[in-house]
């Protein structure tokens, strides 16, 4: 995966790059939030250089999302000098409005009530002090996967396909939706009821 | 090459990684939908594309990738990786016609 990185703190900032980097992923490391929005400006001019990526940018957002966004996933620390998350990932996502975006903040409040109020959209969160594994588990997905396996879904061949964080989380709401659905469909049929349509919402694990 | 590819059969081999159970509430549900899984899978793509992006959003390009690989595979195709689902069963269909 491609990770973007904005933090200020040193010695945390080299520990998330060495786990990362241990584990395959592409890692950029930025020290705040405008030199994060710099460079995500830079690899996004860069990518739209190059034709074939140039016209998945000006289509609709329905086409593949990895081509559109120079990063799969950008983590931003909430509280940074110079720029702080929320600003860098409005500009981000004033640029790509798909791009996936996880903070790391010890305000679990504080954060999800800006996210909504200034993004308009509920954010992936790591709530400082996290594990390092943790933080890994949240970039690959592993939570997802999870639940995914629960389906009986055979994860290690899904992972061949090296599937988008939305794609996963979208495998993962349409099937808890169509898995609802049969079991309304089931449980009408048992008790000879009328059957007239879902009401599967995916909020299982929404 | 088969003479008949059926697209339950396509659709059953093609997605085997999402689980038995699974499997068979999607062929419900695509049944539901108007996707006559015991029609020729030419005949049902649209709707079948449809289905699997009003189901499964931005994954169903995944899916639908596994079952032009499998079609491919039984018609001896290859199918361009530029194509999206429709236009490369439009083409899979095209060059069976020619064939006959």
């Amino acid at each position: 995966m491609r990770i973007l990185i904005a933090e200020d703190e040193e010695t945390i900032a080299e520990s998330y790059e060495l786990i990362l980097k241990s584990r395959g992923h592409l890692v950029t490391m930025t020290k705040n939030g405008k030199s994060c929005v710099e460079h995500y400006v830079a690899e996004l001019e860069a990518s739209e250089r190059n034709p074939a990526i140039k016209d998945a940018l000006h289509n609709t957002f329905s086409a593949s999302v990895r081509e559109q966004s120079p990063f799969d996933v950008v983590i931003l620390d909430y509280r940074m000098p110079v720029m702080d998350g929320v600003e860098a990932a409005k500009k981000i996502l004033g640029l790509v409005p798909e791009q996936r975006i996880v903070f790391a903040s010890a305000y679990l409040r504080g954060t999800l009530l800006d996210s909504i109020r200034q993004l308009n959209r509920v954010t992936e969160l790591l709530t400082k002090p996290f594990g390092l594994d943790e933080m890994v588990d949240v970039v690959e997905d592993e939570h997802l996967y999870k639940q995914l396996q629960k389906l009986n879904v055979n994860v290690r061949e899904l992972k061949l396909f090296n599937p988008t964080h939305a794609q996963i989380f979208d495998l993962l709401e349409g099937l808890v939706k169509l898995r609802n659905l049969d079991v309304d469909y089931i449980t009408k049929s048992l008790s000879g009821q009328k059957i007239s349509g879902s009401n599967a919402t995916g909020g299982d694990f929404a | 090459m088969n003479s008949h590819l059926l697209c339950s059969e396509i659709v059953e081999k093609a997605l085997n990684y999402i689980g038995r159970d699974n499997m068979d509430a999607l062929v419900a549900s695509l049944e539901k939908s108007g996707v006559k899984m015991d029609d020729e899978i030419f005949d049902t793509y649209e709707r079948l594309a449809m289905a699997l992006e009003r189901m499964f959003g931005e994954a169903a390009s995944i899916l639908e990738q596994q079952i032009i690989e499998e079609t491919s595979a039984r018609l001896n195709f290859h199918a361009s990786t530029e194509m999206d689902f429709v236009q490369a069963m439009r083409q899979l269909r095209n060059t069976r016609q020619q064939m006959h």
